[in-house]
Order: structure tokens, then sequence, then C-alpha cells
């Protein structure tokens, strides 16, 4: 506590301080003055006015902003498109009536427009899906038309449908009727799994279809009740095939070529063993080959069709969903991808960005630290 | 206050009301040039560092956001880092020539700070620069806790402690040296 007399020399070198603060000397005003005077008149450049922290404040709204119009311009044209296949599965629809299982002349005739052969390249994979109001809004409008298998190209052709029947009698029905027709396409029945535990029941087929009958046998089954979720994949193994073929021929021209050379004479039996020792390997390789190019193509005459017939109710399938929905929920899902993306690129950046933070501060504060040293020591 | 002193601190004002750097300098010459008098002690070394601080006030000027600091607070805060980087190169040059004395102490017996009196001034040379800061920040510029401390780098109570000590010494000094 300081005392009366101390607190009133204090206030005196106070004073003192205050009142001979010396003024800047005239030379140094003329300097500054002169100085000052080089000003540039006009306005600053752009990289001269714009700073780290107004860049970010430019940049981090319009990094959002792009975002956000990303996602909504994908959702818009991810709701198009959904309308577009619509219109043409409505399109073909109309143009022809599709076939049933008791009109196979007509389904040999070959798919919709669009399955030429000119379908898709080896190792692409086609994909549709369905699911809630999709397939609600899909099947208020028409059957699902499926997709069309190529006709001169060898597919691995799956099909998944997911629908509701109204009561435990007609779901009994429909899966008699879903079997019927399989068979009726010359297909058959892998596996069927019938379960009626209370009130509401559920009727798991795998089924097995002629891929020529496949999308007459989508759209049929489609008929069958309310489409709930639909699922189609197609994969080419077109070229698979084409590779067995090849390798088929090169084994049968090998084992020709063996057969002409054990016929020459004047072999040694040491020669003579060696060869038929590979005539023996390249036909069994043969026999393999053509086995697994016969499964294969057996595989690819037949679609996989996974048909689920339930009596619950769809937990979504509301009439009042549309286009904007559709959007929105597009929208929604580019956003969530964006979003994702992003918190990846934060995660693998994190420990960098925690690094270079951690070095810019300890660089700072050791600075600080240094020029503290330094006044007190003079 | 004059009217650029008071200019700044408005959080409303727009880039297009921002005084001219002239009108800037002309305000706070006397301000940068005693903060820097008291720092080094040497009438010659500050007029030096202050030509220097605006010159590197004009190259920046355009760095310059009222809404952030007000002019004064930003030239000292120039000004502080001008003296900083005299001292580390008068440092080095003294620890390169193996020279111990302090070369800061006015030159001859001129005095950089004339109006004071001789026991007042001694006090002041056996304070520590850091104090001498803090002393000419508060008391002889008068400027509020918040801009002292925003220009040492320091909190406001971290400022308010230095300050309190300083004058204390100070006080010490001087009664010491009447007693003397």
């Amino acid at each position: 506590m300081p005392s009366p007399e101390n607190g009133a020399r204090l206030h005196e070198v106070l004073e003192e301080l205050r009142a001979s603060a010396p003024p800047a000397p005239e030379h140094l005003r003329a300097r500054i003055d002169q100085l000052a005077a080089a000003e540039p008149a006009g306005r600053h450049t752009f990289r001269e006015r714009i700073s780290l922290r107004g860049a970010l404040l430019v940049l981090a709204p319009a990094v959002v902003v792009i975002g956000l119009g990303a996602a909504v311009i994908g959702g818009i044209s991810g709701a198009g498109r959904t309308d577009e296949i619509e219109e043409a599965a409505v399109g073909r629809d109309a143009e022809s009536s599709a076939p049933t299982p008791r009109d196979p002349a007509r389904n040999q005739s070959g798919p919709a427009a669009g399955s030429d052969g000119s379908g898709p390249a080896p190792s692409t994979v086609w994909k549709a899906r369905a699911t809630g109001e999709t397939a609600e809004v899909a099947r208020r409008r028409a059957p699902s038309a499926g997709l069309p298998p190529a006709r001169r190209r060898a597919q691995d052709y799956r099909a998944s449908l997911r629908l509701r029947v109204d009561g435990l009698d007609n779901l009994s029905r429909r899966t008699k009727d879903a079997i019927r027709m399989t068979r009726g396409w010359g297909g058959y029945v892998v596996s069927v799994d019938y379960d009626i535990p209370g009130r509401q029941g559920d009727a798991r087929l795998e089924l097995r279809v002629p891929v020529q009958h496949v999308q007459a046998a989508v759209q049929r089954f489609s008929e069958l009740g309310t489409i709930l979720a639909e699922d189609i994949a197609i994969r080419d193994v077109q070229g698979q095939l084409d590779r067995y073929t090849r390798d088929l021929l090169a084994l049968r021209e090998r084992i020709a070529k063996l057969r002409a050379d054990l016929r020459e004479p004047g072999l040694s039996e040491r020669e003579r063993a060696h060869l038929e020792l590979r005539l023996a390997r390249a036909r069994r390789a043969l026999a393999e080959r053509s086995a697994e190019r016969a499964a294969l193509a057996r595989r690819a005459s037949f679609a996989t069709v996974s048909l689920t017939l339930t009596t619950r109710q769809a937990a979504v399938a509301t009439d009042s969903e549309g286009r904007v929905e559709r959007a929105l929920e597009d929208a929604g899902s580019v956003l969530a991808k964006e979003v994702a993306f992003g918190l990846y690129a934060l995660i693998v950046a994190a420990p960098f960005l925690v690094l270079a933070a951690a070095a810019f501060f300890a660089t700072r504060v050791a600075r600080r630290r240094a020029d503290e040293r330094l006044l007190e020591r003079i | 206050m004059s009217a650029v002193e008071s200019l700044p601190a408005g959080r409303h004002k727009t880039c297009a009301e921002r005084p001219s750097f002239a009108a800037v300098a002309a305000a706070h010459l006397d301000d940068v040039y005693r903060y820097l008098v008291y720092m080094t002690r040497d009438g010659n070394v500050a007029e030096d560092l202050t030509a220097d601080t605006f010159e590197r006030a004009l190259r920046n000027w355009h760095r310059f956001d009222a809404r952030r600091a007000g002019a004064r607070t930003w030239l000292c805060q120039l000004a502080r880092s001008t003296a900083l980087d005299h001292f580390r190169a008068e440092e080095r040059r003294r620890r390169r020539e193996d020279r111990y004395a302090r070369e800061t102490t006015p030159a001859d017996g001129e005095s950089a700070l004339p109006g004071l009196s001789p026991a007042l001034e001694r006090a002041l040379a056996e304070l520590s620069a850091a104090e001498r800061e803090v002393i000419v920040l508060r008391i002889v510029l008068e400027l509020d806790g918040d801009a002292a401390a925003n220009v040492l780098g320091i909190s406001r109570t971290a400022c308010s402690t230095r300050l309190g000590r300083a004058l204390q010494r100070l006080e010490q000094k001087v009664s010491a040296d009447a007693l003397a």
C-alpha cells in the first residue's frame, strides 16, 4: 500500500511525464509530410485491397452456395431423368402390349427398342432401382417395364421385386400365379419361402426365367401387386464368354497339332511320351474350358428374379409424392455426398492442418517471448 | 481528441469514410515519436524509427482496417515492430562487435526527453524498455487499457499488472534518487 507521500510523488511524476511529452521535431514532420504526399491518389489494386480475412469471408459462402447449387441442379436433373425413364417405359408399353407366357413366339422376336445387340460393353454394369415413393409413382403410371436384355450379348440379368398384395388369400393366389407364369415361360423355381406368422405374411421366391422372357416376366410380376421396391442389375458377360471361345479354339488347334506331331514317324519313345502328356493336358483343359463356357452360357440364358410378395403396408408410399419430392431427395443425396467428401477431405487434411497451426502458434509464442526478453534486457 | 483520432473507433464507419494517410500521419506523428523516444531514449534513433514506421505504414495503408483497431493503435503496433527490429539488429551488432555497452543511452549527455527533470530521466533510464513502453502507452499517450494491450500483444489484465509494476519501480527510483 503506497503511503500518501509516495502517492503524491507518483502523481507528480505522472503529471511531469504527461506535461513533458516531446513533440516531433519540425524536420521530422516535414519528412513525414513529404512521405505522406507520395500516397497514391487512386484506388488500390484488387490484390492490395483483398485480405486473407476478406478472401475467406467471400470464399466460404461461395463454396457453400456452389455446393448447394450443385445439389439442387443434381436433384432437378436426377428427377428429370427418372421422369424420362418412366416416360420411356410407359411409351414402350403403349407401343406394344406385354407378351404373355402363352405367347413365347412374340417374346422370341426380341425385346423393346435399345436391345438390338448393341448392349453394354463388356464389364459394363447397368442398374436401375426404384424404391419407396419412386416405385409408387411408377406403379400408378404403369406396371414396371423392366430393362430389356440385349439380344446378341450374354448378360447376367438380375431383377428384384417387392410387391404388396391385399390379404393372405391374395398372397397365396399371387404366389401360385408367379410360379405358374415362371414355368409357362420355361423357367423354374429355385426356392420358395412362404411365411405367414400371423395376420400378415410374406412369400419370397427365387425364380429363374429364360432371359428372352425376363422383361415380360418383370412386367407381369409387377402386375401381381403394388410395387414397393424394384431393383434390376444387368452385367455383361459376353466378354468372358468370348474369351472362353477363343481359349477353346486355341486348345483345339493345339490338340490337332499335337496329334499331327504324334503321327510323325521316327519319333523317339521319349518324344512320343512327352507329346502324349501334352496332348492329355490339352484335352483336359479343353474339357474344363468347355464346361465353364457351357455353365456361363447356361447362366446367361436364364435371368434371376427375386420376387417378394407381402401383405404389409409400405412404410413410405403416399399419393402426394411427386417430382418435387424426388428432386429434393436427389438433392439431399448429392448434398450428403458433398458433405461426405468434405468430411473425408477434412479428416485427411486435419493432421496436417493441426501440425501447421501448432507450428504457427508455437513460432508466434516463441517470437513474442523473445521480444519480451529483449525488451526486458534493454 | 481530433476527428481523425475518433474516426477509427466507430464500427459503423465504412471504407469510403476512412481518412487519408496524410491526415492520419499529421494527427499521430507526435504520438509515434514519443513512443519511440521512450522506447529508445535516443532522439536521433527515434526520428529514424518514426520515419521507418510511417514508410511501413504507407506501404501497408491498404491493410489498415479501422473496424479492428484505431489508427493510433495500428501505428503504435507498427512502431513497436520497427523498434523491435531495430533492437534485434542492435543486439546482433553488439554481439558481433563484442561490445556490451548500452548503445541506446543518449550520446554525449544530450537528453532525448528535454522536458523531464534529471531525476525522472535517470529513473526512466533505469527501467527496462518493456517498462518504459507500458508507461508511455498508458501515461504519456493515454491509450486505454484495451488499446495498450492490443499494441503489446498481451491481455488487458497483464497490461495493468505490467503498468502497476513499472510505476512502482519508477516511483522507487525517483524516491531513491531524491534521498541520494
